[in-house]
């Protein structure tokens, strides 16, 4: 410590500065000492206040700009999936409208939307209750911008307005104080505009609404590149379906025709170069030759695909394939109908049935002499032959006996074509007359060794059929099941009743149907790759479905490789329409 | 001097309209050079007159974009030859 006078003043120092002070002038000094100390605290004080209140504002301003971001990329996201397939205005609109309550305060938000037909969708969101005269003012203010940018006035009729949230209440008497207006813009064009408007007076600035202005200008920009995608894959479609020589057409909601190409127009005599084709049009042009609502709604039901196998339009044939339409999540949007020029095909198929007709026709007389011939040779009844010659004989006589068995099913499927057949339904007890035709085929399973089972109910009620036509298909499937099943397998018969039906099952434990071919079983000449070794035309299932169909049941099977194949059929108890036309 | 006092008053009088009156006087009100009346008008231009048009043409697209392009348009379409 040490002692310093000053001017009468006596300051003592001390090592952290000064302790005792003694003498009049020394204490009014130090009262200047220490009000010059207070003060240069003060100062500090505030200039750390004044950094404090300055990072507290850059941290909250830092927080409203990560707010706002944030905000965007929400909103940017949602309208982006929400519109992703079908850019709609009115649905960015309202999406961005719904939003706001997270950034702004506002009395009404409300948005117009421009329409195609020229009509103006006008939709007001109150946050709070306000007059009418409030909302007239939104409304006239919104129009004022369209009318100035399209230079045109809208008439009060082409406007359909729509208000949501708070009531209107005429006994709130505040007025709109102030607004800001967000206009749309899609592919360089006004298409609506976001209105915000409050009854406080200055209540936006410049910040509110350019957060709103990048919102709507992502959104206009992403709507048009939506569009112009679309506009895109369109016109490639379009092209495509110009080009090709089936009539297409898309029904999709509300049964709109949603495409309809070139070559449908044609076809359906539709003159419309420009025009949008109606539903009416469509069913219009096909009336009374095709139902094509009713089928629409049939394949909808159904939700598969289903052929119309014959439809004759201007002197020319058409096979009419209708699809169901899904869209990624499977559900079905619509039904495509494609219209195939069958008239070149019906025309050859006719040529073949007129050959195949005539020529075994031709060929069925002189096969006829030879088997009698042939028969006469293996009884002996023109001499004895030796052991060579009789084998050789007998190897003809057989070939001959499958020649006459191709011509007969030649024949049996040109007589059906051609309308040849008649189906002739008598009062039949099937069972009994099943039982009685089997021995006809039990010898295919002696010779295979093959056991064969027969089931039946106890009773079967008497049902109208042709016995004969029922019996040549039984007999196919029957030959069938030993013929493809190797020696010793099982085949069975089985019997069956229900409400309407008498099912008929033929099962066997053989080679069985490859899968990627069972789709084409019924077809004309078509053999199963597994089967190439047994001999056969390919004409049986085909004959054995029509028999089926035109007694009025329905044919099926199931099969697997390798482990047999299961066909069934019905045969309706109300019996086979009488004299129809196999 | 008048031609462009009118021009640049029908473009903030349309951005009024369009914006709204608030937003759109702000945005030109950030130019120095203009001193603006409540209504829109044009009162005083400090220095270049093309400038200052220029200046508030700017601010406005920079703010709303597309839609200030097709209002600037039609002013100067009708002010075509000033």
């Amino acid at each position: 410590m040490c002692a310093v006078t000053i001017a009468g003043a006596v300051f003592l120092f001390g090592d952290s500065g000064p302790v005792v002070i003694v003498g009049v002038l020394g204490l009014a000094v130090l009262s200047a000492l220490t009000l010059w100390l207070l003060r240069q605290n003060d100062a500090q004080i505030d200039r750390i206040l004044a950094a404090h209140k300055e990072m507290a504002s850059t941290l909250q301003s830092r927080d409203a700009r990560l707010n706002q971001k944030a905000y965007q990329s929400a909103i940017s996201k949602e309208i982006s999936d929400r519109i992703s397939s079908s850019p709609d205005v009115s649905e960015t609109l309202e999406i961005i409208a719904g939003s706001l309550g997270a950034i702004l305060d506002y009395s009404a938000v409300s948005y117009m939307v421009l329409e195609k037909n020229g009509t103006i969708l006008f939709k007001c969101h109150l946050e709070i209750a306000v007059n009418a005269a409030f909302m007239e003012s939104v409304k006239r203010a919104m129009l004022d911008a369209l009318k100035l940018v399209h230079d045109a006035s809208f008439k009060e009729e082409d406007i359909k307005t729509a208000h949501f949230g708070a009531m209107l209440d005429e006994s709130a008497k505040e007025p709109m104080r102030s607004f800001f207006n967000v206009p749309m813009l899609v592919d360089g064009a006004l298409v609506g505009m976001v209105n915000v408007a409050s009854v406080k007076p200055d209540a936006y600035g410049e910040a509110d609404a350019g957060i709103l202005y990048g919102v709507v200008a992502q959104a206009g920009v992403m709507t048009t590149k939506i569009k112009h995608l679309i506009a895109e894959e369109t016109n490639k479609v379009n092209a495509m379906l110009a080009s090709i020589s089936e009539g297409l057409i898309m029904i999709g909601h509300e049964e709109k025709v949603v495409i309809v190409n070139k070559r449908a127009k044609e076809i359906l005599d539709i003159v419309k170069q420009d025009g949008e084709v109606l539903l009416l049009d469509v069913i219009q042009a096909l009336y009374g030759k095709f139902d094509f609502r009713g089928f629409a709604d049939q394949v909808l039901q159904s939700n598969k695909m289903e052929i119309f196998p014959e439809l004759l339009l201007q002197k020319t044939f058409f096979k009419v394939i209708a699809t169901p339409v899904r869209d990624r999540t499977g559900h079905t949007i619509g039904v495509v109908f494609v219209f195939s020029d069958i008239t070149k095909e019906k025309e050859v198929d006719k040529m073949k049935s007129e050959f195949i007709s005539i020529t075994s026709h031709q060929l069925r007389t002189p096969l006829s002499s030879m088997k009698w011939f042939l028969e006469m040779l293996v009884n002996g009844d023109l001499g004895a032959m030796t052991e060579k010659q009789a084998s050789v004989v007998l190897d003809i006589y057989n070939s001959n006996e499958r020649i006459i068995m191709l011509v007969n099913d030649l024949l049996d499927v040109s007589r059906m074509e051609s309308g040849k057949v008649v189906l002739e339904p008598t009062p039949t007890n099937l069972a009994d007359f099943i039982k009685s035709m089997l021995p006809e085929v039990n010898q295919n399973f002696v010779k295979r060794k093959q056991t064969f089972e027969f089931v039946k109910p106890d009773t079967l009620p008497r049902i109208a059929i042709d016995p004969k036509l029922i019996w040549q298909a039984l007999a196919n499937l029957l030959t069938n099941a030993s013929k493809y099943t190797p020696e010793g397998g099982k085949i069975k018969l089985r019997l069956a009743l229900d409400a309407k039906n008498i099912l008929i099952e033929v099962s066997d434990n053989g080679f069985g149907i490859p899968e990627f071919q069972k789709n084409r079983i019924f077809e004309k000449f078509f053999r199963a790759d597994n089967t190439a070794k047994q001999e056969g035309t390919g004409l049986g299932l085909y004959i054995v479905k029509e028999i089926i169909e035109a007694s009025g049941g329905i044919i099926w099977f199931e099969s697997m490789e390798g482990k047999g194949t299961t066909f069934s059929f019905t045969l309706p108890l109300e019996g086979s329409k009488p004299n129809k036309i196999v | 001097m008048e031609d462009y006092k009118k021009t640049i008053s029908e473009l903030i009088r349309k951005h009024m309209v369009v914006l709204g009156p608030n937003i759109a006087l702000a945005v030109a009100r950030k130019i120095p050079a203009l001193k603006l009346a409540d209504n829109g008008d044009a009162l005083e231009i400090a220095g270049d007159p093309k400038a200052a048009l220029a200046a508030v043409a700017d601010a406005y697209i920079t703010f709303a974009g597309e839609i200030s392009v097709m209002l600037l348009g039609s002013v100067t379409g009708e002010y075509h030859g000033h």
